[in-house]
């Protein structure tokens, strides 16, 4: 399989920042949209997609497909995604490793999926209907878990690279997520790197997290921590130049931080890099 | 345990804090509630949060605690069904409307209401615009054979309270004036012009028509309507007011004018 060129480094798009994007076009190279946040009729969110599509290429990034559920796809949420993209024409979609709600109910929290064989089976086929219906690859995200599931018979990223080879789609890599899981759960996130196949990830995702109850969170709300870059050191090694995002949900901080903090991580990847280009 | 009975078990332990059984690993620190605790927590929280974003003058009024006691039980009665956020607090002006305390106060009700209007006005669908120059280019003989469309984003809402007070002063950081009951209950105009939404109060007469107009009544049938309160030359002049206010706040957003040759003409 073909790596995807890199998009260079990109910032996940929030409503607090729209204005300031638009009247001081920042040194980002790109942004994830939220797609959630544009599936709605019209007036102003899509005008302003459209003005920031006009300068900036975009990933669209999902919350709700609810891909490894075991009740029927939302086949009037794929259509309006599909019409979304058609729209703002996304440098690929993606959505998460992970299931919204069952019985009707969509709980709107990331739940993870039991690593067993018919669950690859189950979400593997979602995936390729996803994909039939889109009429394209998309990139699965790994999600951050606080609990693991009796019945899981395999390691998460053996779970995860035998998805991506049945499934035949990306990996949208949240290096936090790993961190946190891998801290929760006390597995190797170096173990879990190494797994991954090159030439299915196409994007590094970095973002903070906070502890609670003794666990960690995932609720990005804050900076990057330095297990988190350090992982990121390592993917970069393995993973060459590949579009770099930082996502921030919450406490959004004014666009001349987050954009400090994508330069770290330009200057990592490229001191990475130097080496392997001498 | 199959996939199926797998999610449901989960899923009823988060929502309905029923026990998870053995589908959870013993974690480290022995505790299966405080793993599933972590969904339960954000799931109360991110669906508070998306009723405090869509009410968030609501929110001011009523107070965190309240408000939150408000947003738990209507989460308890309806919960979420859409895959897409923006949706899960449709109900929630008329939830408050039959919902303990609140249901015996009719502000909550009134300015859930209001505020629910202005985001349904945010991301209407887009359309065009009819405006001041548009309506000029008309020649006057046309308007006998006028009918209007309106932009999807308007909608008329009656308040039977000083709720449109309140809200303004929620807006702007002070505090709202005490609640009454209005002598006549009040139509307001909501819609979007431009990036934003706004709102209106309309004299008894515009929302009249207005009303009729969104239902297709013609212009010169209008002028009929009201010249059986102002007398004809007036009802005549008062329309012509409507219709240029109309205009300039980018509502109507097409226009047909069927003349002898039945010729229909959009803006």
């Amino acid at each position: 399989m073909q790596k995807r060129p890199s998009l260079g480094f990109g910032l996940g798009l929030r409503p607090q920042l729209y204005n300031e994007i638009v009247i001081s076009s920042p040194n980002v190279d790109w942004f994830e949209v939220m797609t959630e946040a544009f599936l709605v009729p019209g007036g102003p969110p899509l005008r302003m997609l459209d003005a920031i599509r006009e300068r900036y290429p975009v990933v669209m990034h999902g919350t709700s497909m609810s891909i490894a559920a075991t009740t029927p796809l939302d086949m009037e949420y794929l259509k309006d995604l599909k019409a979304l993209a058609r729209r703002c024409r996304p440098k690929w979609i993606s959505d998460h490793l992970c299931w919204n709600g069952t019985d009707g109910i969509h709980i709107h929290d990331q739940l993870p999926v039991p690593f067993t064989e018919e669950a690859l089976d189950h979400v593997a086929s979602r995936i390729k209907q996803v994909q039939d219906i889109l009429g394209t690859r998309i990139a699965i995200e790994n999600v951050s878990s606080y609990f693991q599931y009796t019945e899981s018979e395999l390691e998460e990223w053996e779970f995860l690279v035998e998805l991506l080879r049945r499934a035949d789609c990306w990996l949208q890599l949240d290096l936090n997520a790993v961190f946190v899981s891998g801290t929760n759960h006390d597995f190797s996130t170096f173990a879990y790197l190494d797994a991954v196949p090159q030439d299915r990830v196409v994007q590094l995702k970095l973002a903070g997290h906070s502890k609670s109850d003794g666990r960690l969170i995932n609720t990005r709300d804050r900076a990057v921590c330095q297990g988190v870059w350090e992982l990121y050191e390592r993917a970069i090694r393995k993973f060459g130049p590949i579009s770099t995002l930082i996502e921030r949900d919450g406490n959004i901080p004014p666009l001349a931080e987050l954009v400090n903090e994508l330069a770290r991580a330009r200057v990592i990847a490229a001191k990475t890099l130097e080496p392997q280009a001498a | 345990m199959r996939l199926k009975a797998i999610q449901s078990t989960i899923q009823n332990a988060i929502l309905k804090g029923f026990p998870s059984g053995d589908v959870i690993r013993q974690p480290p620190d022995q505790c299966c509630d405080k793993a599933i605790g972590v969904h339960q927590k954000a799931y109360h929280a991110r669906l508070c949060s998306f009723l405090r974003s869509d009410y968030a003058k609501l929110y001011r009024y009523l107070g965190n605690d309240s408000f939150e006691t408000c947003a738990r039980a209507y989460a308890d009665q309806f919960p979420p069904r859409s895959a897409n956020p923006r949706w899960f607090g449709q109900a929630f002006p008329e939830f408050l409307k039959s919902h303990g305390t609140f249901g015996k106060l009719c502000v909550p009700h009134e300015l859930a209401m209001l505020e629910r209007a202005l985001n349904d006005a945010f991301d209407a669908p887009d359309g065009p615009v009819v405006g001041k120059a548009d309506l000029a280019k008309l020649d006057p003989e046309n308007l006998a054979g006028c009918t209007f469309k309106f932009s999807s984003s308007v909608r008329l809402i009656e308040l039977s309270h000083n709720t449109t007070s309140i809200w303004s002063a929620l807006a702007c950081g002070e505090t709202p004036p005490s609640p009454y009951k209005l002598d006549t209950d009040s139509i307001v105009l909501v819609w979007r012009q431009g990036l934003s939404s706004r709102f209106r109060l309309l004299g008894e007469q515009e929302a009249m028509a207005l009303s009729a107009m969104q239902d297709g009544v013609s212009y010169p049938k209008l002028c009929g309507m009201l010249a059986a309160d102002l007398g004809g030359e007036n009802a005549a002049h008062t329309a012509a007011c409507f219709l240029r206010g109309w205009a300039e706040a980018e509502i109507i957003s097409e226009l047909s004018v069927r003349g002898l040759a039945d010729e229909t003409v959009h803006a």
